[in-house]
């Protein structure tokens, strides 16, 4: 597994929100790439942006402190972020520090679909 | 009888008199000490306001100083440094109202000109044990003088030059060694016009002098280190910082066995621990794990220590505790910095330990004979993030001691610590050497993990932290 890659996906007709995949480790080093790919998508006013996780292998505290950010800057905005099948090591990190009652954390897109746009 | 009625009448009466004037002694305490602890309190959030825009030596002396003075309703004051490596000559830093020099000198060349006053004071030098600023130097003992008229240590020129009347003057220690001097004088307090200085102002100045101390500490160190401009050696000052936080003793009682140790990673940190007496009968336990590593990360920290120590004392809550404590350290970390603490209190006559969990490692139980190690996991989130009710649903359990075993908390450097291939030691691995080597004594079980890992790790320099602190109650029977 590549040590970090992020792909953000273009938006699709019809979609609500965008999608975007990180891959790796979000740790102190690749999470400068990160922050700076995400604040840039939000700077084009996307307000509704789900990550997928299912490929995160490890996450720092550094990677916890931007997603917090992204999730403040988001619901300031009326936005959200979701966050797509974490991993369980992942996921148990977020319970541990009590992320997991402020994190938007979903299992599948169709979730996400309600969380974005609840009818 | 008559008499005896009277004799009985008179006594009840004296007895209620000593009964209300001990009441009334114990509420003006419990005043003062949350007034203390309000105003430390917000110096901290002052300081650390300051901390976020610039980091200026003078500068944040004269906001301590300003700060001492609106405390301690003074109407001038001064911080004396060393100057030079030798210790030997304290020079003013900061000087603000109406200051005479304290120590002999020739006031002719003052002529009782006040308006001179400043610049002569700037100018002066002060030996080492010389007059009553060069004591409390050479000491490093707080002073009280209520009354400077007629107190032989303070010389009459000074009294004379802008009616003198009280001083409070306290060290500025690091680890026992004196940094300086801050003085401040002359009471003004609207709410008390004519009262002087007075015992709790003394502990007021003496705590005010303590965060002083350590914050002027740290922004000299950071100059020092933005002077260098060297990676290196900021990583440096932050681990000496660090360790600096860390307590250097152990508290030792019959009942209770107590170890702590953490093993600074070369690179990065940001793991704490600390004991704090909450009263005599309940002993404070605290770990956490600041997530901002470097100087920033150390900062944190300070701020951490010194709000958790003005929190704790006398509160039996962690939950509380930690709930006040969130509030100072989220207004004092805006840039996503946050920190993962369990908080807990042991209490020594019932062999509990009630403890909260922010977003910290479990506690583990090492368990009796026969169970294995048991993890235990209350719900709460770390502090620094949110205010409100996403934070207050941090909830508190009470362990016995007994029943646990040995009770130790641990940062994620201990799990976390990797092997050359980039293998984790883990969980599994940690809890097993728990359980086989839980017979140990609290130092012994330390030292039983800490070599597993470095069998593991094989020689691989740690990249984080490894805090461990472990309790085993050894019952009231045995002493």
């Amino acid at each position: 597994m590549k040590n970090y890659d992020l792909t953000i996906h273009e938006a699709q007709d019809g979609e609500s929100f965008r999608r975007v995949d990180v891959i790796g480790c979000l740790d102190s080093h690749t999470v400068v790439s990160f922050e700076k790919a995400l604040h840039g998508l939000l700077d084009q006013s996307v307000n509704s942006v789900m990550i997928d996780l299912s490929e995160l292998s490890y996450i720092s505290s550094a990677g916890i402190s931007a997603l917090m950010g992204l999730t403040h800057r988001l619901r300031k905005a009326s936005g959200e972020l979701v966050l797509l099948s974490p991993t369980d090591k992942v996921y148990r990190v977020f319970r541990t520090l009590g992320f997991t009652n402020i994190f938007k954390i979903v299992d599948s897109e169709a979730e996400a679909e309600g969380i974005f746009s609840p009818s | 009888m008559q008499t005896f009625l009277v004799t009985a009448v008179v006594l009840l009466g004296i007895l209620a008199f000593h009964q209300r004037r001990k009441l009334i002694a114990a509420a003006w305490e419990l005043r003062t000490r949350e007034w203390e602890r309000r105003t430390v309190i917000g110096f901290l959030n002052e300081i650390g306001g300051h901390f976020t825009s610039k980091l200026d030596l003078d500068e944040s002396l004269d906001l301590v100083l300003d700060f001492t003075l609106k405390a301690t309703r003074a109407d001038a004051g001064g911080i004396f440094t060393f100057e030079g490596a030798s210790r030997e000559v304290l020079a003013p830093r900061v000087i603000k109202g109406l200051f005479p020099p304290l120590h002999e000198v020739t006031t002719e060349k003052l002529a009782s000109r006040r308006k001179y006053l400043e610049e002569f004071v700037k100018k002066e030098r002060i030996r080492t044990g010389e007059g009553i600023i060069g004591t409390v130097a050479r000491t490093g003992q707080a002073l009280l003088i209520p009354d400077a008229r007629c107190d032989p240590r303070v010389p009459k020129a000074a009294s004379d030059l802008v009616e003198l009347e009280g001083l409070i003057l306290a060290p500025l220690l690091i680890r026992k060694e004196v940094q300086g001097v801050i003085v401040a004088l002359n009471k003004r307090d609207p709410d008390a016009p004519g009262t002087t200085f007075n015992e709790a102002d003394l502990d007021l100045l003496k705590a005010l002098a303590d965060q002083a101390a350590i914050t002027l500490h740290m922004i000299a160190l950071y100059a020092e280190v933005q002077n260098m401009q060297r990676m290196e050696q900021e990583l440096q000052v932050a681990r000496d910082f660090q360790r600096l936080l860390l307590p250097r003793t152990t508290p030792n009682f019959p009942e209770l066995e107590i170890a702590g140790l953490s093993e600074p990673a070369l690179e990065v940190g940001g793991d704490y621990f600390d004991f704090i007496e909450v009263d005599e009968r309940h002993l404070g336990v605290v770990i956490g794990d600041v997530s901002g590593k470097g100087i920033p990360g150390a900062l944190v920290m300070a701020t951490l220590r010194t709000t958790m120590r003005a929190e704790a004392r006398g509160d039996l809550s962690p939950r509380e505790v930690l709930r006040r404590v969130n509030a100072t350290v989220t207004k004092d970390t805006s840039d996503g910095t946050f920190v993962s603490v369990t908080y807990g209190i042991v209490d020594r006559q019932q062999g509990t330990f009630t403890y909260a969990r922010a977003g910290h490692e479990p506690l583990l139980c090492t368990g009796s004979n026969g169970s294995g190690p048991v993890s235990r996991e209350p719900p709460g989130m770390v502090l620094g993030m949110v205010e409100g009710e996403f934070f207050d649903l941090i909830e508190e359990e009470t362990v016995d001691l007994k029943s646990c075993g040995t009770a130790i908390l641990y940062t994620d450097g201990v799990p976390e610590a990797m092997n050359s291939s980039r293998e984790e030691y883990g969980q599994v691995r940690f809890e097993k050497v728990v359980g086989s080597r839980r017979a140990e004594s609290p130092d012994g079980l330390i030292r039983a993990v800490l070599e597993d890992i470095s069998g593991f790790t094989a020689g691989i320099p740690q990249h984080d932290d490894i805090t461990l602190v472990v309790l085993r109650w050894r019952g009231q029977g045995e002493r």
